[in-house]
């Protein structure tokens, strides 16, 4: 074979040896994505009695979404100090701490829906007096029973313009978990 | 197909021969039409445009105002001569007996009056352009629309429109197609830069141009792959081939963004046909105004510079431009949604949630795009009548997308090398058949940085070879036929889940496209023109392999590995007229595409978008899918002149597309609209000449044919559709336009007003929609100050 052939046909070769096209391995992914959330909420009177909730989304499309167990369980009666906890296992970094470092700016918001007797004060509060929400309290009543859902929402704010009520018009989170209340 | 050496060269070389040579049996064929053009007192004129519309063959008058216009067929042939600042000029050269000569002086233009008057010659060479249907925005009508973006300087045309994401981004949509399916060429380079995506838009600066022309309808035989709505060619000025030194300057000012836009060129002619031009353009606006508020994060700042060299001498010539284009532009932070929830509360409120001071700052959610390009091009009469042509180009677009809070790193970095080589024959005549055959090349390779993957890196070659040939059959018929093939390879890297990783996947397309047309002239005033033709596009990266969520709209987009290329079939019915008192353009047409690639969401039972819940919120999921589709339309223009100071023009536009398997309306489809404008030329007063008075109304219908399913979303707690069209509306604007001549220097005003009532509307193609309206009134002044002797 003669040497214009050959080198027509060594062509794409050399060009698949050295495709600069091809990616590095690392560096790929989605900015401040938050693949995971684990609510815990100790009973106040038994800390051994810790009621919690993880919610996964490992590919950060929600196409694996996974909540374990199925639903958040709570008491009648009983009061809880909560906690929230935000991470990115993708990138492997904690967005607890980048909310609690930037607390003028994130508020998370807990809504109860679907049942009655379950109220949520927040616990914490920012630099300006306003609530963060990374600690929470949540007080079941007496007989409460039935079950509904709790909607958690972290609302990012720019140019101070969070109030302490008022949603932001871009929220980072937006989770829906089904709630039971058991005697 | 395997070929021995030696048979592949002797085959090659017949083709090479055929192309190049065969007419060399025919030397009688090849006529050539010389002259001068003079002014009415017998000066030379230099740079005067000389056209032979039928054959799309133009040249330029050298120094000493002569001409030469070779291997013409043995025809008469209409030639079209214009030069700034004078009447056109419209002659028949009778080239049937062999070579001839035709001298013509041409008149001033009248001073007094406004761009109102249209002679009777400059309307018959618009007769006769193309078997197309075709727009052009020349050096005058430009100036009209300076400071403005591209998108923007194209949707007054009728059949054009703009598809927007705020009131910073424009792109132009061509009956109702655009992004991967327009091509854009910039200075004969086809724009290569991400151009899949809605919200990117091209990145090229008008100031630069010098004539735009819009190709409506299929033009894939030129052009190749991807051609299937339309072609938007961009051509900067010629160089100056004659000794002097020119330049202009041009400022605009807009009250509704507080824009301030600038561009200056200098240009230079010198002995030997050497010319060269400077070009720089500076643009900066804060955040646009809608008519109750402001709209925050819409500033942007856009700088651009082009320099050219080039020599033309006798048959050669050789142009090299280098240019570069800089722009950061926000986009409205209350746009960037992250899910349903977002989107309710937004379309609830129907307006901001803060109340935005107006500013110059630009802050995330933002972009920042750089687009670099490097282009060489040459012609070469050769002595046998034939032109052989030939480009090269090296373009780099790098393309940053930062969001709303993603700390200090984009979150979107894409670099896309492109190189193009381009060469074409055009052959002597063969009898009364002019034509072209030419073959090219592209070689692309797109990067991600280290940041999110939207869409992979990948590399892409394509390769096309073509031949159109034009039959002049009588004096007033003129037929064409082409032919296309091309061949794309596509290797892109998916990232195929945390176990595989990036792998590579390759795909291999390869299809014809044709055309024919014709165009018949009806007496000495109207022409017809009817065109048929058939077109591909290989889908697109995004449409493989897209992944990611789109912020604007709460949309996660997933690519179809298995799509196949679009295959389409586009016929259009061309009516044109032109005579002293009026001048009409009506076309009609209907483009069929098969496989027609879209994006459909995911549907729950009751056939509403289903929201898929993640961590981040719901957000419903759209997959790339292919349907065959047809759109139908019509695009009108028709100015009338009762008397020689008044035009009074009415366009219309109307769009309808189908998607044939579902029997549905397409998404996304512009909504009907009309134009009436009236133009009024008034005397000079003192040193103020040719002043226009103008007026016009824009009239656009609430677009009703909208898929089901793709368009309901319905809001949870008001049971409202969140994405309903908006309504129509009307705008209405003024114009101010005069010549000031201040100590013998030349300077051209121009005073508008866009949507003088300040009304309050949005688009259907504006991303922005579901969020804010679009902005309220714009005073826009202009001032072009042309310096030195400007030769065109």
């Amino acid at each position: 074979m003669n040497r214009i052939t050959r080198f027509l046909l060594i062509l794409p070769l050399a060009l698949a040896a050295c495709d600069s096209a091809e990616p590095d391995p690392i560096g790929a992914g989605e900015h401040e994505l938050i693949t995971q959330i684990t609510l815990t909420l100790t009973n106040t009177d038994d800390p051994e009695d810790v009621a919690a909730i993880v919610a996964s989304d490992p590919s950060g499309t929600g196409l694996e979404f996974t909540l374990d167990p199925a639903a958040l369980a709570l008491r009648a009666g009983t009061r809880y100090a909560g906690t929230i906890e935000l991470a990115d296992t993708l990138n492997d970094e904690d967005i607890t701490e980048e909310v609690r470092a930037e607390a003028e700016a994130h508020q998370l918001f807990y809504t109860v829906a679907g049942l009655g007797g379950v109220t949520i004060a927040y616990a914490d509060e920012d630099a300006n007096g306003l609530p963060v929400g990374l600690a929470f309290e949540v007080t079941v009543a007496e007989g409460a029973s039935g079950s509904g859902t709790l909607r958690v929402q972290l609302a990012h704010y720019d140019d101070g313009a969070k109030d302490g009520t008022t949603l932001s018009s871009e929220t980072d989170v937006d989770l829906t978990l089904p709630l039971v209340i058991g005697g | 197909m395997h070929m021995s050496y030696r048979s592949f060269r002797s085959w090659l070389a017949r083709v090479v021969l055929l192309a190049l040579g065969a007419s060399l049996a025919q030397t009688a064929t090849a006529q050539t039409l010389r002259g001068q053009v003079t002014d009415d007192t017998g000066r030379p004129l230099p740079g005067v445009h000389v056209l032979a519309p039928r054959l799309e063959r133009g040249t330029a008058t050298g120094a000493d105002g002569r001409y030469t216009l070779a291997g013409l067929p043995p025809d008469t042939l209409s030639v079209h001569f214009s030069f700034l600042g004078y009447e056109p000029a419209f002659r028949l050269a009778d080239l049937s007996a062999g070579d001839a000569v035709l001298d013509v002086a041409l008149a001033p233009e009248v001073a007094q009056l406004g761009e109102v008057t249209v002679t009777q010659d400059a309307g018959r060479a618009r007769l006769t352009e193309s078997a197309r249907s075709v727009a052009i925005l020349d050096a005058r009508a430009l100036e009209a629309l300076r400071g403005q973006n591209l998108g923007e300087t194209l949707a007054r045309l009728p059949g054009v429109t703009a598809l927007t994401t705020g009131p910073s981004l424009s792109k132009p949509v061509v009956r109702g197609l655009h992004s991967e399916r327009v091509v854009v060429l910039n200075a004969g380079i086809p724009q290569e830069g991400q151009q899949w995506g809605g919200e990117h838009a091209p990145e090229i600066d008008p100031f630069a141009a010098d004539e735009v022309q819009v190709v409506r309808g299929a033009a894939a035989v030129e052009h190749g792959v991807g051609a299937i709505g339309g072609v938007i060619r961009i051509e900067p000025r010629a160089l100056p081939n004659v000794p002097g030194l020119g330049g202009q300057l041009s400022l605009q000012g807009f009250s509704n963004n507080g824009q301030g836009a600038g561009s200056a060129f200098v240009e230079g002619g010198m002995r030997g046909g050497l010319g060269w031009r400077l070009q720089g353009t500076f643009r900066r606006a804060g955040d646009a105004r809608a008519p109750d508020y402001v709209i925050g994060n819409s500033a942007f700042v856009e700088r651009s510079g082009q320099a050219a060299v080039g020599i033309h001498r006798g048959p050669i010539g050789l142009d090299v431009l280098a240019s570069r284009f800089d722009t950061e532009l926000g986009l409205y932070a209350g746009a960037h949604i992250n899910n349903l929830g977002d989107l309710y509360r937004a379309a609830r409120a129907g307006r901001p949630s803060t109340e935005y001071d107006f500013s110059y700052a630009i802050d995330s959610p933002k972009q920042r795009v750089t687009h670099d390009v490097v282009t060489a091009r040459g012609h070469w009469h050769l002595p046998t009548g034939d032109r052989l042509e030939a480009q090269v180009g090296f373009q780099r677009n790098h393309r940053r997308e930062y969001d709303a809070h993603g700390g200090d790193g984009p979150g979107f970095d894409l670099s896309l090398w492109t190189t193009t080589a381009d060469l074409r024959l055009r052959h002597r005549p063969l009898g009364h058949v002019v034509g072209t055959v030419g073959a090219s090349f592209t070689n692309q390779l797109n990067r991600n940085a280290e940041a999110g993957q939207f869409i992979p890196n990948f590399r892409a070659i394509t390769g096309g070879v073509f031949a159109r040939e034009t039959w002049l059959a009588s004096q007033r018929l003129t037929l064409e036929a082409g032919a296309r093939f091309d061949v794309r390879w596509l290797r892109a890297y998916p990232h195929e889940g945390p176990a595989a990783g990036f792998v590579a996947r390759e795909h291999t397309y390869h299809a014809a496209s044709g055309v024919i047309g014709g165009m018949y002239e009806l007496g000495r005033t109207w022409s017809l023109s009817a065109n048929l033709g058939t077109a591909w596009r290989p889908p697109g990266v995004n449409e493989l392999y897209s992944d990611g969520v789109h912020h604007g709209t709460a949309q996660y987009e997933r690519g179809n590995p298995a799509l196949r290329p679009e295959r389409s079939l586009d016929a259009s019915l061309t009516l044109r007229h032109e005579s002293a008192r009026a001048s009409l353009e009506a076309s009609a047409y209907a483009n069929r595409i098969d496989g027609f690639v879209h994006l459909l969401p995911e549907t729950d039972e009751n056939g509403e978008i289903r929201a898929r819940q993640t961590i981040r919120g719901a957000y419903w999921v759209f997959d790339h899918v292919q349907a065959d589709a047809l759109l139908r339309g019509l695009d009108a223009d028709l100015t009338i002149r009762p008397t020689d100071r008044l035009a009074l023009t009415a366009t219309a536009s109307l769009v309808r597309g189908t998607n044939l398997e579902a029997d549905a309306p397409l998404y996304g489809m512009p909504a009907d609209r009309a134009g009436l404008g009236a133009r009024l030329g008034l005397p000079a007063l003192g040193a103020l000449r040719r002043q226009s008075l103008g007026a016009d109304v824009t009239l656009v219908r609430r677009q009703t044919r909208v898929p089901e399913g793709v368009e309901v979303l319905r809001d949870p707690d008001t049971g409202e559709n969140v994405l309903a069209p908006p309504p129509g509306y009307a705008l209405v604007g003024l114009a101010y336009d005069a010549d000031l001549v201040i100590g013998g220097q030349e300077v051209r005003l121009g005073l508008a007003v866009h949507n003088l009532l300040d009304t309050a509307y949005r688009d259907y193609l504006s991303r922005f929609r579901y969020y804010v309206d679009a902005p309220g009134r714009n005073v826009v002044f202009r001032l072009t100050v042309p310096l030195g002797r400007v030769a065109r």
